[in-house]
Parts: C-alpha cells; sequence; structure tokens
C-alpha cells in the first residue's frame, strides 16, 4: 500500500517546512502550498487522504477553498488549521465540510497526532 | 659597533618573520594531523544517529540584533529550519531603533508573554518577552541597549536548554553544523565546555531562502584575500590549536557552550571589543586554575557563512577593532603568559598567539622600513638581507597553499579555476594585504580605550541577500 498523501496549505515558509519534516519522518507523502489560489486548483486537480489548510492566507481564505471544493464535489477530509477568530470560525468551517480545526497556539506533534486520528486505518 | 647593532636588528627582524612563518607551518602540519583524525571519527561515527537521537542535547540559538529590520526574519526562518532535534530560538532585541521587533511580531505571529525566570547573569532591563503562537519554537526578548555581550547574556538567562549558541544575524548556518558542533558534547559530555565553528566568507555564493545553494569565490580582489585568510585561519591553525588543547578563540559567530559553565565564568564582557575571545580565556583561566579536566574544541565541519567587508575603509576599521580587541585580551589575561599554572596555555598558546599576533606588525611594519633603509645605506648586504627577506614571504606564501590543500577536503571549491585563483590570490595576499593589515594593527596600538562600539559593518541582512523566496541573487 502507498503512503498516505496529505496535503499542506500554509503560508509561513517554517511552520510549513517543519509540518512537512515531522509528517513525511512519521511516513506520509507530503505535498506542500503557500497559497490559497494555488491550493485550489491542486486540490481540484489531484486527490489526497487528508488536508491541512490554512486559514490566514495570500490569494484565497482557507474557509472560500474549502467551500469551492466542496462546490466542486471534492471529498478529501480537511482539517483547518487557524484560529485568531472565535468560535463562530470555527463553526462555520465546520459547517462548510471540514473535519476538525487546530487552533492557534498549536504544536506540530499535535498536529501529528491530530493527522494519525484522521488517518487510523491508512497505512501507517 | 653601531655598525653591529644595525645588523643584528637586521637580522632579528628577518629571522622574527621566518621564525613566524615556520610556526605557521608547524601549526598546519598539526592541523593536518587534527583534521585526518577528526575525519576518521566523523566517518566512523554517528552523525546521521544524532540528528534524530533523544540523547543529542537540546541547544538554544541566541540571536543578538540590534537594528537588524532587514534581515532578522529572514535569519529566523533559515535558523528554524536547520536539521538539529530540538532547538529553541531566542532573538534578542537589544533596543534597537528601527522596526526589528515589529518585524518579527507580525511575521510569527508573536504574542507577548508572562515567562518568570530568574537571572543568572545582569543585564539591562528587559521590556517584554514574546513567544510565537506558530508552532515554532522561538522567544523574542525585548531589552533596552546594553551591547552585544549584554544582548547574549540575556538570552541565557531566557533560554531553557543546556547549551546554547550564540550567533550573529547575518550569519547563514549550514544544515547540518549544529549536530557537527553538538558531537562534541555527546562524545565527552562532562569535559567540553565549548565549540567553536568554522566560519567563512559568504561573498560570492548564491543564497537561496536563507540558505547557501551555490558555493563559490568572491570576484573582487578584496574578498578573495579574505576567503584565502579565513581559510588559513580555520584550517590551518584553529585544527592545530584545538588537538592541543590551546583553542584561544571561539568565534562570536559560531560559538556553542555549556550554559552552566558561561553563568559559572560570570557571562560575556561587555567592555571588551572582543568578547568572543575573552570569554575563550576565562573559561580556560577559570578551569586550569581549580584544576579541573574540560575541552575547548574546534569543528571544522561545524559552517557557518558570513559576508566579509567588501570595501577597504570597512575591513580597515574592522581589523582595527580586531587589534584593539586582542590589546585588551592581553591586558586582562597577562597573569597567564609563562605561568605554568596555565599549562599548556600559559606556557605555549597564549604567548606564541601574543608574540605572534601581537607583535607581528610593529615588527615587521619596522622591518619593511629598516631593512630597505639599511641596504640603502650599505649597513646591511643586500646580497644577506634579500634572499632572508624573499624566503621569508615565500614561506609565507607556502603556508597559505599548505592551508588550501587543507581546505580541499571540505570540497568547497573542487574546479580547476577556482583552485587557480585561490592560488593566485594565497600568493597575492602577501603582497598587498599583508602590508595593509600589518599598517591597520600597527595603527590600532594607538588609541582610548573608552570608546565603546557595537560594530562597524554596515549590513546589508540576509533578507536582502535572499531577496523574496526562490529568488536567486549572487552576492558580492
Amino acid at each position: 500500500m502507498s503512503r498516505p498523501r496529505v496535503l499542506i496549505v500554509e503560508d509561513e515558509r517554517v511552520v510549513s517546512f517543519l509540518l512537512t519534516r515531522t509528517l513525511e519522518a512519521s511516513g506520509y507523502s507530503v505535498t506542500a502550498c503557500a497559497d490559497g489560489l494555488d491550493a485550489l486548483e491542486i486540490g481540484l486537480g489531484q486527490d489526497f487522504d487528508l488536508v491541512l489548510l490554512d486559514q490566514r492566507m495570500p490569494g484565497l481564505l482557507g474557509l472560500e477553498v474549502l467551500q469551492r471544493w466542496k462546490a466542486a464535489g471534492r471529498e478529501f477530509p480537511v482539517i483547518m488549521v487557524s484560529g485568531i477568530t472565535g468560535e463562530a470560525d470555527v463553526i462555520r468551517a465546520l459547517e462548510v465540510g471540514a473535519v476538525d480545526y487546530i487552533r492557534k497556539p498549536f504544536s506540530i506533534q499535535e498536529v501529528l497526532a491530530r493527522v494519525k486520528v484522521r488517518l487510523r486505518g491508512v497505512a501507517p | 659597533m653601531i655598525e653591529t647593532i644595525i645588523l643584528w636588528i637586521n637580522y632579528g627582524m628577518l629571522g622574527y618573520v621566518l621564525v613566524m612563518e615556520l610556526q605557521i607551518l608547524l601549526l598546519a602540519t598539526a592541523s593536518y594531523i587534527a583534521l585526518r583524525q577528526d575525519h576518521f571519527t566523523r566517518r566512523h561515527g554517528r552523525i546521521r544517529d544524532l540528528a534524530t537521537s533523544d540523547t543529542t542535547p537540546p541547544i538554544t540559538i541566541i540571536i543578538p540584533a540590534y537594528n537588524e529590520q532587514v534581515g532578522i526574519v529572514e535569519s529566523v526562518r533559515s535558523t528554524a529550519m536547520l536539521h538539529y532535534p530540538r532547538l529553541e530560538i531566542v532573538v534578542v532585541n537589544d533596543g534597537s531603533s528601527d522596526l526589528t521587533v515589529q518585524r518579527l511580531v507580525e511575521a510569527f505571529d508573536m504574542v507577548p508573554i508572562d515567562f518568570p525566570f530568574r537571572p543568572a547573569i545582569n543585564t539591562k532591563p528587559i521590556r517584554r518577552i514574546y513567544r510565537s503562537r506558530m508552532p515554532l519554537p522561538l522567544v523574542l526578548v525585548d531589552k533596552e541597549n546594553g551591547g552585544k555581550s549584554d544582548a547574549i547574556n540575556a538570552g541565557i538567562n531566557v533560554s531553557q536548554f543546556p547549551y546554547f549558541m550564540a550567533t550573529d544575524a547575518d550569519m547563514i548556518i549550514e544544515s547540518e553544523a549544529l549536530i557537527h558542533a553538538a558531537r562534541h558534547f555527546v562524545e565527552d559530555r562532562d569535559r567540553t565546555v565549548a565549540v567553536g565553528g568554522n566560519v567563512r566568507p559568504l561573498n560570492g555564493s548564491r543564497v537561496r531562502s536563507g540558505s547557501v545553494s551555490d558555493v563559490d569565490l568572491p570576484r573582487r580582489p578584496i574578498e578573495m584575500i579574505q576567503t584565502v585568510e579565513y581559510i588559513r585561519s580555520f584550517l590551518a591553525a584553529r585544527p592545530g590549536w584545538s588537538a592541543m588543547g590551546s583553542l584561544l578563540i571561539v568565534s562570536g559567530a559560531f560559538g556553542m557552550f555549556r550554559k552552566s559553565a558561561v553563568i559559572e565564568v560570570g557571562g560575556f564582557r561587555n567592555d571588551h571589543l572582543g568578547e568572543d575571545m575573552e570569554m575563550t580565556m576565562r573559561l580556560h583561566r577559570h578551569y586550569l586554575k581549580k584544576k579541573q579536566p574540560y575541552r575547548i574544541v574546534y569543528a571544522p565541519d561545524a559552517v557557518a557563512w558570513t559576508e566579509v567587508p567588501s570595501s577597504w575603509e570597512i575591513l580597515r576599521k574592522q581589523r582595527i577593532r580586531w587589534h584593539r580587541g586582542l590589546i585588551q585580551v592581553i591586558w586582562q589575561y597577562k597573569g597567564m603568559i609563562f605561568n605554568p599554572r596555565y599549562r599548556q596555555i600559559g606556557l605555549i598558546g597564549w604567548p606564541v598567539f601574543i608574540i605572534f599576533e601581537f607583535i607581528a606588525p610593529t615588527v615587521e611594519l619596522l622591518g619593511w622600513v629598516i631593512v630597505p633603509g639599511s641596504i640603502a645605506t650599505g649597513f646591511v648586504q643586500a646580497a644577506v638581507a634579500v634572499p632572508l627577506a624573499i624566503a621569508a614571504l615565500l614561506l609565507g606564501a607556502i603556508n597559505s597553499v599548505v592551508s588550501l590543500f587543507l581546505d580541499d577536503r571540505f570540497g568547497y571549491y573542487g574546479k580547476a579555476d577556482q583552485t587557480l585563483r585561490l592560488l593566485f590570490y594565497s600568493l597575492a595576499e602577501h603582497i598587498g594585504l599583508r602590508q595593509r593589515s600589518v599598517w591597520w594593527r600597527f595603527r590600532a596600538m594607538f588609541w582610548n580605550p573608552s570608546k565603546k562600539v557595537w560594530g562597524d559593518m554596515q549590513r546589508t541582512g540576509v533578507g536582502n541577500l535572499s531577496g523574496s523566496p526562490g529568488e536567486e541573487i549572487r552576492t558580492g
């Protein structure tokens, strides 16, 4: 069985790098992008087992990207990563179709744990 | 009578320079042996394991920043991406008058936190401490201006890990460098108190997203000469001194320390221009006095790149500052000279350093005046003096070439044209920079030590060099 594919959409290069390094070390195949519009395009064209989607980004906001994916019938699970705002955003994201929401400040290990929970049953 | 005295003064000077060059050659031989041994340990060691092991010591990287708004964000990014299992980055804003704090707060979503700590070293007051809300081990200490040493001390107070590394905001550290340096703490945890890294001139290399993507030699002669100089200092001299337990400088640009040791000796001193050398000497004195076994070692494979001055004016200022720093340290530690209590440092390392680093400019300068003068006035026969002078210069050139050979194993400048250029400038250094440097260092001896300097070098900033992510700009 091939390695589970994870898409990381995160505009801060360091965070993206650290997430990628940690997830790859845990056996996931990672694609990373830093811009809302790029994310939209990649998500429309490729399939993933899980997507980590930052809310605040250049191009398009995370929530907008998520809405457009859903409208296009993309069904991969999406975890929203952000949280400068209150619970309204969390609820909105979950309503639109996110499976989970990680609020700031968060740790890389926490993200890894949540990814593992979501991908239980999928190797590794 | 007078004739004999003048004759012997001449021979003395020429002899001195010859002995100095011979000493460098001896040192280079010692370095060669040390590098070979180190290479052997490295190949059979467990560098790969260290990168992921739980026993690898966690390290706090302290970046003192004074008006670094241009490059600080990029500098933090590249530091956070270094290959090392457990890192903490502490940026200390030393009362900058620019937007250093704001840039960091915006880029890394930093918020003020309550951070209770007990200061181990006295520093200027800390205004605020910030932590990033991103999953980055990043802390920002905003304090009142107190100088670079004071900033490093504040970073030590706030740091959480047992080891720290002090670096400059404009340094580019190689990805594996921390592992190479930390290896020495793992190998001899009880004795190792400090590890110095290998600092190389960045000029001429390509920088991409805060790391060196393509190593190349600089184009300007002034930069090339410094490249040759750095290679000689960091490859022909330091490995040898380190192997003899007499490494007298752990570079401020890349120095890793056991925190408790630095606290024990009272932290970095603010009244020294060469605070890195002063700290190294203080550690030596402390442990030798206590008769406690310790190690201060040099790690040639722990590489960091820095931009060296590309104008004669800035280079002149830098060299004058270095030499004055050296004078301060010599004065401070004069009691160690020829003192058997300080063993290899007191008897060999320190006196040799003083004789050939401090006294050399004066002797050499006088030599350039007196020897030709004596020949012109007929006191000394050109047939004797000229060959001696040429021998000294040739030996100097041989030394430079030998250090190129030592550097070759690192494989940075492997192409034929690079080797040729290095060779050319190794020889050219002895006609040009050497004399200028001698003059600057001679001039440096006349000064008013009460003047304070933070660093005159104009910074363009790593952020500037790297441009926006993905973009390539050639520096130098």
